[in-house]
């Protein structure tokens, strides 16, 4: 139940969720602003009464960029903003979509990613689900 | 906004050296170099300058290892560093200090070699934590991102941004200085490599070595100087975020409100400009950066800038050096907005010379698009 350790700041509280299997952030409990990235206080209106929150992991590509590369160097590599349903807007990937198959505004849905000893991320999937 | 700094301070003199490839010299040596060369203009000595601004990326105090290098003793410092965009700020700071006497020779310099040095920008030692497990290559990937978005949302197009490194690269051919001086056409920039989709090589900026400097002196002096003074009519800064995820539309910069206050600070508007030098990290820059400063409507800038409106003998003069995309870009470009602002003002640019300038708007971008920094400067009938 409580795999967040109390007196963790925001940032490794939001890894120990991720650690955890789950998908959180906060949430200003005066204006319902959703905040990222984790911090102490609300951007939106300076409160500090943030709510650690499951996000829906919904969200569409605002953004992306592809990276050219040699095969040998990893080949092409694309970065994409997502803007989720919540309103916040975090800078990630599609590990397992074709960079070209990527298109703004296509509809995604969040997974997180353990990659060996690499902390773990949040990374996206197409959203078959949504048009 | 106030207009209490208009006319109060003026460029008196200006400087480059190391433009392009100075191997066997640092970052210091250019940039004395260049404070020298500006100085000279300026009919000034060294031990003239009491203020100091600077700001790179290759020294944790810029300032203090310019003025130990250069053997000065100032009374006022402004190191603030907001990226290449920092300079602009400098100046605005500049005459706010000299006009409060709290200096009254300003020195604004920079110098880099990342050319010689490393071949590539040397990366900020901090990078933002949550966008780096991703792959990301800055500064490049802020700018891509925004293109994408911007020719998502409005259309803009590959050509369209072809045309901005066309226009800057047909001043460079005006201008001996500048580091890359042959024939572009919009098919050379499409057929140059893709780098980060949707930016192609010639989309992005030179990677040059170079120094730049500018001084300043409250006008009252700048009069009795040999050089005819660039006054300082106005500035205006602006930023929302440092991260490019961060920013909360990519197709909308700061330079929004840093335009609007340096134009209200001047007294003018866009229409008042004769010449625009606008930090050209990439193409889609200029075309935010029209934008933004109220040159064309939002996400009309791509079908602004066709048919060579920027270029020689276009409508709207735009980087009459050629840019960093052309000129020069050491890594941080925005001090030779204002080198380029006071040659066109005197009406010392030679071939590329734009007739009666009276007025330059230079516009600085730092960061990854995070900070945007605005001032125009005009000639003693703008006054
Ligand atoms: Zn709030």
């Amino acid at each position: 139940m409580n795999a967040v350790p109390s007196q963790a700041g925001p940032d490794a509280q939001f890894r120990a969720y991720l650690e955890a299997g789950e998908f959180r952030l906060q949430q200003c409990g005066d204006c319902n602003a959703w905040v990222f990235f984790p911090r102490l206080l609300c951007p939106t209106c300076a409160s500090r009464a943030l709510v650690w929150r499951k996000v829906t992991g919904r969200g569409r590509v605002y953004s992306r960029a592809v990276l050219k590369r040699k095969p040998e160097r990893g080949g092409d590599h694309a970065i994409v903003l997502v803007t989720l349903e919540e309103g916040v807007r975090l800078m990630s990937r599609l590990p397992t979509t074709a960079p070209e198959a990527i298109a703004i505004g296509m509809p995604v849905i969040a997974r997180i990613e353990h990659a060996g000893d690499d902390p773990p991320t949040v990374v996206f999937m197409p959203d078959e689900d949504r048009p | 906004m106030s207009r209490a700094l208009r006319g109060k301070a003026a460029i008196v003199g200006v400087g480059t050296a190391g433009c392009g490839e100075a191997p066997g010299f640092s970052a210091m040596d250019i940039q004395a170099q260049a404070a020298m060369a500006a100085l000279d203009e300026a009919g000034l000595a060294l031990g003239d300058v009491d203020g100091l601004f600077c700001a790179n990326l290759s020294h944790t105090f810029p300032v203090l290892s310019t003025l130990e290098y250069l053997g000065i003793r100032p009374r006022w410092f402004d190191g603030t560093n907001v990226g290449g965009s920092s300079f602009i700020g400098h100046a605005i700071s500049a005459t706010l200090a000299l006009d409060a006497g709290l200096c009254d020779v300003a020195l604004i310099c920079y110098g880099a070699t990342v050319r010689s040095d490393a071949g590539r920008m040397v990366p900020a030692p901090e990078q933002p934590p949550y966008e780096v497990p991703h792959g990301p290559r800055y500064p490049m990937i802020a700018y891509a991102l925004a293109a994408a978005r911007h020719m998502a949302e409005y259309g803009t197009t590959p050509e369209q941004l072809a045309e901005v490194a066309v226009a800057a690269r047909a001043w460079a051919r005006l201008n001996p200085e500048a580091f890359e001086r042959d024939p572009l056409g919009v098919a050379d920039v499409l057929a140059s490599r893709m780098v980060m989709e949707p930016l192609r090589l010639r989309d992005c900026c030179l990677l040059t070595d170079g120094a730049g400097a500018v001084v300043m002196t409250r006008a009252d002096r700048a009069r009795d100087l040999p050089k005819p003074p660039a006054y300082f009519l106005g500035g205006g800064t602006a930023s929302y975020n440092r991260q490019v995820s961060q920013m909360p539309d990519l197709t909308v910069t700061a330079a929004t409100d840093s335009g609007a206050r340096a134009f209200s600070a001047a007294g003018l508007d866009p229409a008042d400009m004769d010449v625009l030098q606008l930090y050209d990290a990439f193409t889609i820059n200029v075309i935010l950066f029209l934008e933004d400063l109220g040159f064309c409507p939002k996400g009309e800038g791509g079908r602004f800038v066709e048919n060579g409106r920027l270029a020689p003998g276009g409508s709207l003069p735009v980087n009459t050096n050629g840019g960093g995309l052309s000129c020069v870009h050491p890594g941080m470009y925005g001090v030779f907005t204002m080198i380029e602002a006071a040659r066109q003002l005197r009406g010392e640019a030679g071939e590329r010379q734009v007739p009666s300038a009276s007025t330059v708007l230079c516009h600085g971008n730092g960061g990854t698009l995070s900070h945007q920094a605005t001032a125009i400067f005009g000639t003693a009938e703008t006054l």
